[in-house]
């Protein structure tokens, strides 16, 4: 049998088949239709400024943990080291009034426990797991005792302001994380480094034997998965005016939510930002949908935990094709 | 003696292929079969119907003359050691060995009676293995032995061994054999797969002998050569495989100097450009971990060298930058990347080589035209460079592994068991490509099992045994009576 | 486990480093505050640490069977919360007693259900589970807190023949759970799951079964956690139990109980959660800030892994040179294969 060559072709073959690995786009378009029939508010051009905003964080965050889950790894500490380095940076911030310094900071906290982590776990070789699971603990408590629990005041005028510019109708902190989308989207289709994460999460083994240097590729996404808690972090002060040292807390199972209902295969080596990109989106139409019609909180967290479960049964089940 | 286990015109299909066809043999009380073929023959599927793992496609299995859907192990009295031991690595000896059948009723476990029979089976057996240690803390060959203690507990009619001595000492084999003797007394069946003609003889009343899956041969092992047993087990012509090889230059490309490790020692060997070296032996001989080891995947102590030059520090990476490949035994696990493309699996070991020049990050230009024409030149049957390397059949999964290192044009090459479970044609194709690389220059290492294969393609074959080289044969000279006799460890 | 001291030692061994760190803090503590060794601190200690001992108890088996449950701290608000409406709504110790001990082990059992049927790792699952149970946790409270009467206290307050119930309750629990451990088929099964699952159903264990109960049994002993906390706390808080499954984890982690399964102990596990308080005791006595708390307890989990680690590697070297001395030891006995003498033919 000859292999053909489709350069020329303008939709892949399999583009339908493949489509069966995009289950969160049927869903999105669902939800959309759903939604904006039963509440007229849904479409509003308020509502959806404010649902882009204040998913900004968490798309930021799971950019981060896409990376992680596609080496096969998992970053529990993602949630607090967004609230660690939302406290010193708007610690420092109060202190200097610079939003500069402001960002350097968070960006420097964040790549700090992104490192640990790298080390612990790519150097060491230590699982995942338990790993973040400890770094998790230290850098919540980071936040907390630098902030006394409570908020950081002192945020810079002009960051405030930020929070509420918007571009083209699409607030600031939203394209900053597309930015930060965009980046990586390049980072792991056209860069070595990005084959190589998708190669050492597919098989460790393998990538070692092909000479691909496996500790460096994990040593890079929990760095990178860090420096991005902490941009998330300098983004949630934007975002709620002020640095919460409780901010990361509720953030952990969203995150991992929105990454694994996109279709990143938490064991590695198959999903991509795009993905993540589509989970984020469902789980904010979801929620801001579920609020506006009126379900409480506590009911939406049920919907979540089903939504997770089935989300990753399907992609399980369906995602990888059968031998 | 009647018979008490027996199979008739006994098949077994896997997706449309027949692994396992037509097999009609008799085990009866007491005596010791054994069950020879290479790899491949089919023994393991015949093994898993007989112990009751797998049901058969079609035909029958027999207990006592009555047909059976399918073997229970504990009604029938059958129990089976495999090559993968089946323990309970955190768990100890007693543990493990009465775990089945726990002393005691419902809420309570009687651990006294336990450890009696546990320290019963083991005095019995004449092994002196703390019956309180940890399976984990014990050597391979130790472990065995509890998995093969843990059988004995069980099997009373049938006991089927499937390589028991592949991590045994001498005296640990010499003790096996005496118990295979006592049961035999005792009228316990006993089905003994392996390599080693030695114990084969040693031990065996009677044999059956697989090729491709077909019975070629059974009956009493009295009267019937080594020689014979061999020819039986191998079969085919050595001319299907035999190529005309380009004489080898005098440059030397590896060397290895007095490599010694855990499980291998005072290895040296040479290898030109343009030569091929086959390594021989049996599994459990060290190739593999030497070849890993020259790789630089495994520590070792001694000198690798590549063109003349030593290679420091031994690592993958240097091994590379200094154009050696290493292709490994188990493709699956250690060699392809299933759920990716064939494109990024061609590219694996070189991707560096796309990347722009002028604008590194900016993609992999000219990898899939890349992918296409290696596709192209090894012929590997796939529908688009895009599918999935899962979706591939063996011989095409090896194809593309190979065709991952041929394209980083290496100097050097070390293959390991480069046409396990492929097919014909697929093999073929391979053999073609490997004598084309040294024709072309390259220095090539094939680790194998399959002996004819070496004979066909190589223009030396070295044999390994027990982690040393017992021997060399230059081409002139290839012999696979001597070949198999260092092998396995006969008088020669 | 068995009589044999051999046995034992080898047992021994893995909660050896959890209780030598617990008396070495126990007795730096001593040093720093005066306070410290008095039997009411040492029974306040103890108390503190029953609802993480307890938790982790149950936890245990579940690691051991490699699997885990990070949705326990959902239970136990589900648990409490239940009990506190059934208790305000009826009055009845017993009914809300029994009902809360009820779901708490069917929540557990659900877990377990789930893992065996669907086959997702257990992580997601239970991290799936714990926004359900969380959910409907606060769905049955509406968001409020719930009082607690008095009379209920004695779970968390009381004694009996001098002994807090708490840690009488905590007693009861490890004693059985070592029982359960060390002398039925559940243990060694559970046991041998998380050392091989595939040697497991290979021997005909019943793995699934054996699975669905251990995530019962973390669920039961979860229930009684809860009633522990209530009592204590005296009534329920929106914020209770928020991170205790990482506690728990960390005690069964920190008494020597690998989360790769198969290989663990329960007064490890009980010795983890009684050291994990001894740090907040400790940090309490120095006037540390509240807060410090989850640093030092990062720090020491980071520690005890690492070291873990170390030792692991030191382990698996052992056995190599094991290997490599049998393969000089066949040079000596003779040139080559012995059975060359025996070749018959």
């Amino acid at each position: 049998m000859t292999t053909r060559d489709d350069t020329r072709r303008l939709v892949p073959p399999g583009f339908l088949s493949n489509a069966g690995r995009y289950p969160a786009v049927a869903i999105i378009a669902l939800l959309l239709v759903a939604f904006s029939t039963v509440s007229p508010f849904f479409l509003k051009l308020g509502n959806v400024e404010a649902m882009l905003g204040a998913n900004s964080v968490v798309l930021i965050a799971a950019v981060g943990m896409t990376l992680v889950f596609l080496t096969g790894g998992i970053d529990l500490s993602i949630a607090t080291v967004i609230s660690a380095s939302a406290v010193i940076a708007g610690l420092v911030m109060a202190a200097t009034d610079s939003i500069v310094l402001g960002v350097l900071t968070a960006l420097a906290v964040g790549a700090g426990f992104g490192c640990l982590n790298g080390v612990l776990i790519g150097v060491l070789g230590l699982t995942p797991f338990i790993t973040t699971m400890a770094t998790q603990l230290i850098a919540r408590g980071v936040a907390f005792v630098l902030s006394q629990g409570v908020a950081v005041k002192g945020t810079p005028y002009a960051l405030l302001d930020l929070g509420f510019v918007t571009v083209l109708g699409v607030p600031a902190i939203t394209w900053i994380a597309l930015l930060v989308v965009a980046l990586f989207v390049w980072l792991l289709s056209f860069t070595t480094w990005g084959r190589h994460v998708m190669l050492v999460g597919s098989n460790r083994a393998a990538a070692r034997y092909s000479g691909i240097r496996v500790s460096r590729v994990e040593f890079g996404v929990y760095a990178l998965s860090g420096l991005l808690g902490g941009l998330a972090g300098f983004v949630s002060i934007a975002n709620l005016g002020n640095a919460i040292p409780g901010v990361g807390d509720t953030l952990l199972l969203i995150i991992i939510g929105a990454v694994v209902l996109g279709g990143t295969d938490m064991n590695g080596g198959e999903g991509s930002i795009g993905r993540t990109v589509l989970g984020v989106a469902l789980l904010a139409i979801l929620f801001n949908g579920l609020n506006l019609i009126g379900i409480p909180f506590y009911d939406q967290l049920i919907v979540q935990g089903v939504l997770i479960f089935v989300g990753t049964w399907l992609a399980m089940t369906f995602g990888r094709r059968r031998t | 003696m009647t018979a008490v286990f027996s199979v008739r015109g006994l098949t077994k299909q896997f997706a449309g292929k027949r692994v396992v066809d037509g097999l009609d043999f008799d085990v009866r009380a007491g005596e010791i079969v054994a069950l020879v073929g290479e790899n491949g023959a089919g023994k393991s599927t015949t093994k898993n119907m007989l112990c009751g793992l797998l049901e058969p496609s079609a035909g029958q299995v027999l207990v006592d003359g009555v047909a059976v859907q399918r073997i229970q192990p504990q009604a029938h009295g059958v129990a089976a050691v495999h090559q993968e031991l089946s323990l309970f690595p955190s768990l100890s000896v007693t543990e493990n060995l009465c775990i089945q059948a726990l002393p005691g009723h419902a809420a309570r476990i009687d651990w006294a009676a336990a450890e009696r029979t546990a320290c019963e089976q083991l005095e019995f057996l004449g092994i002196e293995i703390d019956p309180f240690a940890i399976v984990e803390s014990l050597g391979a060959g130790q472990q065995q032995i509890v998995e093969i203690a843990k059988a004995l507990l069980s099997a009373d009619r049938l006991l089927i061994l499937d390589e028991p001595t592949t991590s045994l000492t001498a005296p640990e084999r010499e003790k096996l054999f005496e118990i295979m003797q006592r049961l035999k007394a005792r009228g316990v069946a006993m089905i003994f797969i392996s390599h080693f003609m030695d114990e084969i003889y040693r031990v065996s009343d009677s044999f059956v002998c697989l090729r491709d899956g077909h019975q070629v041969g059974t009956g009493s092992l009295a009267g019937v050569a080594r020689g014979e047993l061999e020819h039986l087990m191998v079969g085919r012509s050595i001319d299907e495989t035999h190529r005309e090889l380009a004489a080898p230059t005098d440059d030397e490309a590896i060397r290895l100097d007095s490599l010694d490790s855990d499980d291998f020692a005072q290895v040296s060997l040479r290898v030109a450009r343009g030569e091929i070296l086959g390594i021989a032996g049996l599994m459990g001989a060290g190739r593999t971990e030497l070849a890993e080891a020259i790789f630089g995947l495994r520590p070792c102590r001694g000198t690798v060298s590549v063109g003349g030059e030593p290679v420091v520090p031994l690592n993958v990476a240097t091994m590379m930058s200094r154009g050696v490949c290493y292709l490994p035994e188990d493709r699956r696990t250690h060699g392809l990347f299933l759920n990716r493309p064939v494109r990024e699996n061609l590219s694996a070991a070189g991707i560096l080589r796309f990347v722009r020049r002028w604008l590194p990050g900016f993609g992999f230009r000219g990898e899939r035209v890349e992918a296409l024409r290696i596709v192209e030149r090894l012929a590997i049957s796939v529908p688009h460079v895009e599918s999935r390397v899962a979706d591939l059949s063996g011989g095409n999964q090896q194809k593309v592994l190979l065709g991952r290192w041929l394209a980083t044009e290496p100097r050097a090459c070390l293959l390991d068991e480069p046409t396990k479970g492929v097919d014909i044609g697929a093999k073929f194709d391979i053999h073609t490509r490997i004598v084309e690389l040294a024709r072309a220059g390259t220095a090539v290492i094939v680790v194998s099992s399959d002996l004819p294969e070496l004979l066909g393609i190589a223009h030396r074959i070295a044999v390994m045994r027990k982690g040393r080289i017992v021997g060399e044969f230059a081409r002139a000279d290839f012999d696979s009576v001597n070949i198999i006799s260092l092998a396995t460890g006969a008088a020669p | 486990m068995s009589r044999n001291p051999l046995a034992r030692r080898i047992g021994r061994q893995k909660w050896l480093a959890v209780a030598a760190a617990t008396v070495a803090l126990g007795t730096l503590l001593s040093f720093i505050s005066p306070v410290f060794l008095t039997f009411s601190n040492l029974e306040s200690i103890l108390i503190q640490a029953s609802v993480t001992a307890i938790m982790a108890v149950g936890m245990t088996f579940i690691i051991l069977t490699a699997g885990i449950d990070i949705s326990v701290g959902a239970i136990l608000f589900f648990t409490s919360a239940l009990f506190a409406k059934l208790m305000l709504e009826t009055g009845s110790f017993a009914l809300a007693f029994a009902a809360s001990m009820l779901c708490a082990t069917v929540l557990g059992a659900i877990n377990g259900l789930l893992v065996v049927r669907f086959r997702l790792s257990p992580l997601i699952t239970t991290l799936a589970t714990y926004s359900i149970y969380r959910g409907m946790a606060i769905h049955l409270t509406e968001a409020q807190n719930i009082p607690v009467s008095r009379d209920v206290g004695f779970l968390g307050n009381g004694e009996l023949a001098g002994i807090p119930v708490p840690i009488l309750l905590m007693t009861v629990v490890f004693l059985a759970g070592l029982y359960a451990l060390s002398r039925t088929r559940l243990g060694v099964y559970a046991r041998a799951i998380g050392s091989s699952t595939r040697s497991a159903r290979e021997s005909s264990l019943p793995v699934d079964r054996v699975t669905v109960a251990v995530y019962a049994i973390g669920g039961f002993v979860t229930g009684i956690a809860a009633l522990v906390l209530l009592a204590r706390v005296g009534g329920l808080q929106s914020g209770i139990g928020i991170g205790i499954e990482f506690t728990v984890i960390a005690a069964v982690v920190l008494g020597g109980t690998r989360l790769t399964g198969g290989s663990g102990t329960l007064v490890g596990s009980v010795l983890g959660a009684v050291f994990l308080v001894l740090i907040d005791n400790g940090l309490n006595l120095l006037n540390a800030s509240p807060y410090l708390y989850d640093i030092v307890r990062g720090g020491v989990l980071l520690a005890a892994v690492i070291v873990d680690r170390l030792s692991a590697h030191r382990q698996s070297g052992q056995l190599l040179r094991q290997k490599a001395g049998r393969l000089r030891m066949q040079d000596s006995v003779s040139g080559r294969d012995d059975t060359s003498a025996l070749t018959g033919n």
